[in-house]
């Protein structure tokens, strides 16, 4: 036996040690054993649960009187027999009251709904939503709420420990007792809390504590989302420096040349327009067209077409496109009209060419009709 | 019997078994922190700690007009946290080792949140910890985490002194051991006898009767 079993050994023995042999062991524990300087230094480097935490569970902890059935004793003065039925009744509340304290498993389609639809999944926690959907999820204690788009109201009541969180593709918002919005439109997530008091964290981590009366916004970081929501945004009118901003935003991180980069690309052209810089936005869609990204490069040529003092020679340089077999009839009679006075035979072939397709309305093709008349 | 509450006052415990929601809310906003800070170094890695936390006061909560002494509610709640470590823990494994068990709750591992928040230093340390056996593991958090006494520890483990004392050697002598197979620096700089006397090592008066 080494000197420090033997140490461990004595002093586990030793239940009353003497004076002596106290102040012996005294001595060989500090000169022998560890003194808990190293386990101290070590454990410092554990982290702490945070106050949030704390806060949480204090809150939960508090709902636990509504919720929880005191368990009650059995009779035990009855006679055997009736003992023994007391015990399987006794059992039998012991395994209910078990399973009642357990959080229950959730899972309901909120569907789009005529009315506003006004629910209470469980105690606690109160929906309501107009147009709206999603799904919750989750657990009673823990309820999950994916809300996809539109408005949800949600009151989840105080101090029941109900752990709430609603999360949307721009943000998580969490929550302990408290009455509060999320509205997903746009791809943007706003919510607004009327009391008490929620943590925001938003798809590009940014966080944020509301309490009542305050609001925050959370704008996807997707190119494709902020795409939609530009072209959303400019649809219903709004100000055109936010919408360019919002592009700004989604340009950045979309990849050159593709899809979601060219909806951007065609968005900042016309929201530039609309800023009432048509010449910087013909600028751009004649560098997009010479540089041949195929994407919605009809879109650009309209724009460009439309846009330009000079429409002729927009349409004369991208005459092969303008006449191409996925030519619209538009396109085909725009540049039609460009080449009659030099190419009259050309512009007679493209203008029947748009009458033998079936994207012209009645009137159109009557007018189209004349110009054939005419040119013949 | 000291702690680390300097507010908790056992007549709430009296309180809360007679219904008393207030003297229950005092009990929980004084203990619940202690449990979470036990849950979260005892329980290890699989745990989630406030829900542990929670349970342990759900059983509180049940039987607290069980509890004869109020004074010894430290020792009864460190009890409860045991157990209830346990069972999760028995659960965690349950639900590891047996395809086809649903869990009882969407994911227990830590978020990935938590996951980058921890230091990789916590993370080394809490696995040390989570090799220790469920006996050693509690004395150390007891003693060199959270600066309870060996005579409050014993206390509220509900074991002798002399147990506790030797157990807490072991505990230090074993985590040493592990500490140091992973590389992790375990040199401490507290001077050794301000150390030992703050453990009670060598105070005779603080020697059970």
């Amino acid at each position: 036996m080494n000197k420090r079993r033997w140490l461990l050994h004595i002093f586990e023995r030793a239940q009353e040690p003497t004076p002596h042999t106290e102040a012996r062991l005294q001595r060989a524990i500090l000169e022998q054993v560890p003194n808990g300087c190293a386990s101290r230094a070590l454990l410092q480097g554990l982290d702490q649960p945070s106050s949030l935490q704390e806060q949480r569970l204090v809150a939960r902890l508090g709902a636990i009187p509504e919720r929880v059935p005191r368990r009650r004793a059995l009779a035990l003065s009855a006679a055997p027999l009736a003992m023994a039925g007391a015990a399987a009744l006794g059992l039998t509340l012991v395994v209910a009251h078990g399973l009642s304290d357990q959080p229950e498993p959730l899972a309901t389609k909120l569907v789009v709904q005529a009315e506003p639809a006004d629910l209470a999944p469980f105690p606690g926690v109160h929906l309501a939503y107009h147009g709206g959907y999603g799904e919750l999820g989750g657990t009673t204690l823990s309820p999950s709420i994916q809300w996809i788009t539109g408005k949800l109201d949600v009151e989840v009541e105080p101090d029941r420990g109900i752990q709430l969180a609603v999360h949307t593709e721009e943000a998580t918002v969490r929550v302990i007792g408290t009455r509060f919005t999320v509205e997903r439109e746009n791809a943007q997530t706003t919510v607004g809390v009327e009391r008490g008091k929620v943590e925001v964290t938003c798809s590009d981590g940014e966080r944020v504590q509301l309490t009542a009366g305050e609001q925050h916004h959370c704008v996807s970081q997707s190119p494709n989302m902020l795409a939609l929501r530009a072209k959303r945004l400019r649809d219903q009118g709004a100000d055109p420096a936010e919408v360019l901003e919002v592009i700004h935003h989604g340009l950045d991180r979309a990849e050159q040349g593709n899809a979601t980069w060219a909806n951007l690309s065609v968005l900042h052209m016309l929201s530039v327009a609309d800023h009432g810089q048509p010449d910087q936005a013909l600028d751009e869609a004649q560098r997009y067209l010479a540089a041949g990204h195929a994407n919605r490069r009809d879109e650009v040529l309209r724009l460009a077409l439309e846009l330009s003092t000079e429409p002729c020679t927009v349409a004369l340089d991208h005459r092969a496109f303008l006449s191409s077999a996925s030519a619209s009839p538009t396109e085909l009679v725009s540049l039609s009209d460009c080449l009659q006075p030099s190419e009259p035979d050309q512009a007679r072939g493209l203008l029947e060419r748009a009458l033998g397709t079936n994207g012209l309305a009645n009137e159109d093709r009557a007018a189209v009709q004349s110009r054939l008349d005419l040119l013949r | 019997m000291a702690t680390n509450n300097p507010n908790w006052d056992p007549a709430d415990v009296a309180g809360a078994a007679a219904g008393d929601t207030a003297a229950w809310t005092r009990l929980a906003g004084t203990w619940g922190p202690v449990v979470l800070r036990w849950c979260s170094f005892m329980g290890g890695s699989k745990i989630d700690p406030e829900d542990a936390s929670q349970q342990v006061f759900v059983v509180v909560w049940r039987r607290l007009d069980t509890l004869r002494e109020p004074e010894r509610f430290p020792s009864w709640l460190f009890g409860i946290t045991r157990r209830v470590l346990a069972d999760q823990r028995r659960s965690a494994w349950t639900r590891r080792w047996l395809p086809g068990v649903t869990p009882d709750r969407i994911d227990t591992s830590p978020s990935p949140e938590r996951t980058a928040v921890q230091s990789e230093l916590s993370r080394r340390v809490a696995d040390a910890l989570d090799r220790l056996t469920p006996k050693h593991r509690e004395v150390l958090i007891l003693c060199d985490l959270q600066g309870h006494t060996m005579l409050e520890a014993a206390d509220i483990i509900g074991i002798r002194l002399n147990t506790a004392k030797s157990r807490l050697i072991r505990a230090r002598l074993r985590f040493s051991e592990i500490a140091s197979a992973m590389g992790l620096d375990a040199s401490g700089s507290e001077d050794p006898i301000e150390e030992a006397a703050r453990d009670g090592v060598i105070l005779a008066s603080e020697r059970q009767p």
